[in-house]
């Protein structure tokens, strides 16, 4: 599959999330159609993007080599791995917070960063076996 | 502990390669080369092969390892 394919299909999916969010919180009180609108607008901007890469085949030459570049996947892994940390230890405070206020929401907030251990234990497991 | 040196950028200046023309002849980004010649940035030993065979230089002529003693 060409990268231009995968970019175009990346689009499709982000207008098709944008339209179920749409669909999903239209007329009724929630934050659905907020967040859908915001998708919305996002894959407009990345339309408009891709339409003036797909008229510029150097640039969009540039952009392929960037995302197999094996330095940007490196950056890319650090950050994903940094960003998780940072995440665990953000909704561990949030946890504290809700728990001490007796919140109903700490219990799931709890579920969730209980899960988010269980995958990386079961992630390092798997790959340090594969590698 | 072992640091990594190398010579990319005497290397490049000697052929007088610009670093976006280096960046397209190792199929990388300009920001990788970048990152490769101010060290901060150790290439993965393929890499290595390919910056060493584009400037026809064995691996050790472009990378100096030191061992910290």
């Amino acid at each position: 599959m060409s990268f231009k394919t995968r970019l175009i299909i990346k689009l499709g999916f982000l207008y098709a999330l944008a339209a179920a969010l749409l669909l999903l919180g239209y007329g009724r009180d929630n934050n659905f159609f907020t967040m859908g609108t915001t998708m919305a607008v996002m894959a407009v901007v990345m339309t408009v993007r891709l339409a003036l890469l797909l008229k510029n085949g150097e640039r969009l030459a540039a952009l392929e080599t960037d995302s197999r570049d094996e330095r940007t996947v490196f950056v890319s892994m650090k950050s994903y791995s940094f960003a998780f940390w940072l995440s665990i230890l953000a909704e561990a405070a949030a946890f504290f917070a809700l728990e001490w206020r007796g919140a109903a929401a700490a219990k799931p907030l709890c579920f969730v960063i209980c899960f988010q251990a269980f995958a990386y234990l079961g992630s390092y497991l798997f790959f340090n076996k594969k590698y | 502990m072992i640091f990594i040196k190398n010579l990319i950028e005497e290397l490049r200046r000697e052929r007088g390669l610009t670093q976006a023309a280096l960046a397209e002849m190792l199929g990388v980004s300009r920001q990788t080369v970048i990152s490769l010649e101010g060290g901060r940035y150790n290439p993965s030993i393929a890499l290595a092969h390919k910056i060493a065979a584009g400037f026809s230089k064995t691996i050790e002529e472009v990378f100096i390892f030191e061992e910290e003693n």
